[in-house]
């Protein structure tokens, strides 16, 4: 199969929000130390700061009711393509469409929720889009809808902001989509989408691989198995894209692959390293609980390969558990375009936290 | 590229040459999951041209080229998906009745986003015991990049045991079994679907050794992939 080879990426010269999103590693998060309860209260506040900066018409459209229909409303396609869920556009508001006060105040928003490390995470694939737009905006057709980079990354409130009440935090554009649900002191980050196009590029005079830890601790994990836990792990069949996508939701596949239970305690903390780029991203007291949860049930989660073992290559894993689901899938047989998703089958939206 | 491009349709390609930035190319995206249930089998197919076989994916589908899929076209082509996709159930090949198809713009197919959604499902009375289930998706093998997997059955009478794929993904085979505990209550209304050994089954239920039950369950069905 062709894999399409990109030309020089455009000299990255004027970018409207570098500011705001370059200063991201630096916002404050509430993760290291600050209790669960601790994290949803400045999440609480740092909504309603943000709400509090809309007109009363951009207001209406971030506030969304929090409901089935609402809230499996995301994607991995760009601005343009009717998404897996049939809707045309993303819940809330999009960057382009606000003040640089209130893109800092959203921004400021989906800061409070994650980590330090998650939020320079999403902030880099928002800068890797922005790269794919400057790259592609000079060849695209007039009458082409199809748009990238930060203007088209969209903020949405699902419900009211509560320390004691469901709601959910959107905020996603092409390669990015994090739903946070929050209930009561729980913050839950599934379904998460993280991808990126190009994975390697130049931001600020600063080589960015946005999500080159998620491959290289792969490629390390896949390397450090035995023959025999090897042969386990690689599934004898191409894998050329992932399965539990968006418009999936509540559909959860056999699982295959080595058994960790066959691990050792080495390979064990590897596979955890490696879980810990998606469970990360969010704040790091609900990042702590998530992953002492997966760790109970580590011996029945499947580690599944399809590809080449030498780091560079272009290889699709999956890490399957009771609990979780993340799915790695470069693209068209490359190492370009990347596509990851982050589920949990029992607790995708939060489910065993709302009551229906 | 492996799938024919007619003259035209490389002419709209090159209308549109942005659109092979972002995402699929060359390749046709065929994703299924089989869903086993007691009394069906659905299969949801997601279909994504890729940028350059858009077009004629498009005018295969679009017969009378007014730009737009009718309902008529979109059913077409989805029973056209389905005649080339072969399943056989315990070695018997049963008839799948498409349930609905979607189908996006010919701008999103052109753009590498637009995917076209297939849901089709063949009833069964699925008795207790051991089964297999084949798989193959023939459809435009010159250019299709295939994806099927087999969903965790929503109810816990069925077991999936085995999934067996061609290195392309174009085939599985699943093993899988159906306990006969629910079953054997459930039947007992309509006992001709049981012949012979379902009396004796009863009887060991009646002793409470259900898992007596299953192991013959087992051995009268022995799965092809074991």
């Amino acid at each position: 199969m062709k894999i399409h080879q990109y030309g020089p990426l455009v000299v990255l010269l004027s970018f409207p929000l570098t500011a705001s999103l370059s200063q991201g590693a630096a916002a404050p998060a509430p993760g290291r130390g600050a209790s669960v309860e601790e994290a949803t209260l400045k999440a609480v506040s740092a909504a309603k700061t943000f709400l509090a900066t809309l007109d009363d018409r951009l207001r209406s459209k971030v506030s969304l009711p929090l409901n089935a229909k609402t809230r499996a409303n995301w994607s991995n396609l760009p601005t343009g393509a009717t998404f897996q869920s049939g809707a045309t556009e993303r819940n809330g508001v999009k960057l382009g469409d606000l003040t640089p006060v209130q893109q800092e105040a959203a921004l400021a928003l989906v800061a409070a929720t994650l980590s330090p490390g998650g939020y320079q995470k999403v902030i880099n694939i928002v800068n890797a889009d922005e790269t794919l737009e400057r790259t592609s905006a000079p060849t695209r057709a007039a009458s082409s809808r199809t748009r990238f980079g930060r203007a088209e990354f969209y903020v949405a409130i699902l419900g009211a902001p509560s320390a004691t009440q469901a709601w959910m935090i959107q905020f996603g554009g092409h390669h990015l989509a994090l739903n946070i649900t929050v209930v009561g002191g729980q913050n839950v980050l599934t379904p998460s989408h993280t991808g990126t196009q190009p994975s390697n590029f130049t931001f600020d005079g600063k080589s960015v691989r946005p999500l080159g830890s998620e491959n290289d601790k792969a490629f390390a994990l896949i390397n450090a198995l035995d023959a025999t836990q090897r042969k386990q792990a690689t599934l004898d069949y191409q894998v050329r894209d992932v399965v539990a996508g968006p418009g999936h939701d509540g559909e959860v596949i056999q699982p295959e692959g080595v058994r960790v239970s066959a691990f050792n305690p080495a390979q064990r903390a590897m596979l955890l390293d490696l879980i810990k780029e998606w469970v990360g991203i969010v704040n790091d007291s609900a990042a702590a609980a998530k992953m002492a949860e997966i760790q109970t049930k580590l011996a029945d989660t499947y580690f599944a390969w399809s590809g080449p073992t030498t780091n560079g290559s272009s290889a699709y894993f999956r890490i399957h558990g009771p609990t979780v689901m993340i799915e790695y899938a470069p693209q068209r047989g490359g190492t370009d375009h990347i596509h990851t998703f982050y589920r949990d089958p029992g607790n995708d939206y939060g489910a065993k936290l709302i009551k229906p | 590229m492996k799938c024919r491009l007619r003259l035209g349709s490389i002419a709209i390609l090159l209308m549109f040459p942005g659109a092979a930035l972002a995402h699929r190319l060359d390749e046709y995206l065929q994703a299924t999951r089989l869903s086993l249930a007691l009394d069906r089998l659905v299969l949801k197919i997601d279909l994504t041209p890729g940028v350059e076989v858009a077009p004629v994916i498009f005018a295969r589908i679009n017969t009378n080229r007014d730009g737009r899929i009718s309902a008529a076209e979109g059913r077409a082509y989805a029973n056209q998906v389905l005649n080339e996709i072969v399943i056989e159930m315990d070695g018997r090949k049963p008839h799948l009745d498409l349930v609905r198809s979607e189908f996006p713009t010919f701008e999103e197919m052109r753009a590498g986003v637009g995917t076209i959604r297939i849901e089709a499902r063949t009833t069964w009375t699925l008795a207790p015991g051991t089964h297999w289930l084949l798989f193959r998706n023939n459809h435009r093998h010159d250019c299709g990049v295939y994806l099927v997997n087999a969903l965790v059955p929503v109810s816990p009478e069925i077991e999936i045991t085995a999934q067996q794929r061609d290195p392309l993904q174009r085939e599985i085979r699943v093993g899988f079994r159906r306990s006969g505990f629910c079953a054997v209550f459930r039947a007992s209304a309509d006992r001709h679907f049981f012949p012979g050994p379902f009396q004796f089954r009863m009887t060991v239920i009646r002793r409470g050794v259900v898992s007596s039950t299953t192991a013959l369950i087992r051995n009268r069905s022995p799965s092809p992939l074991a």
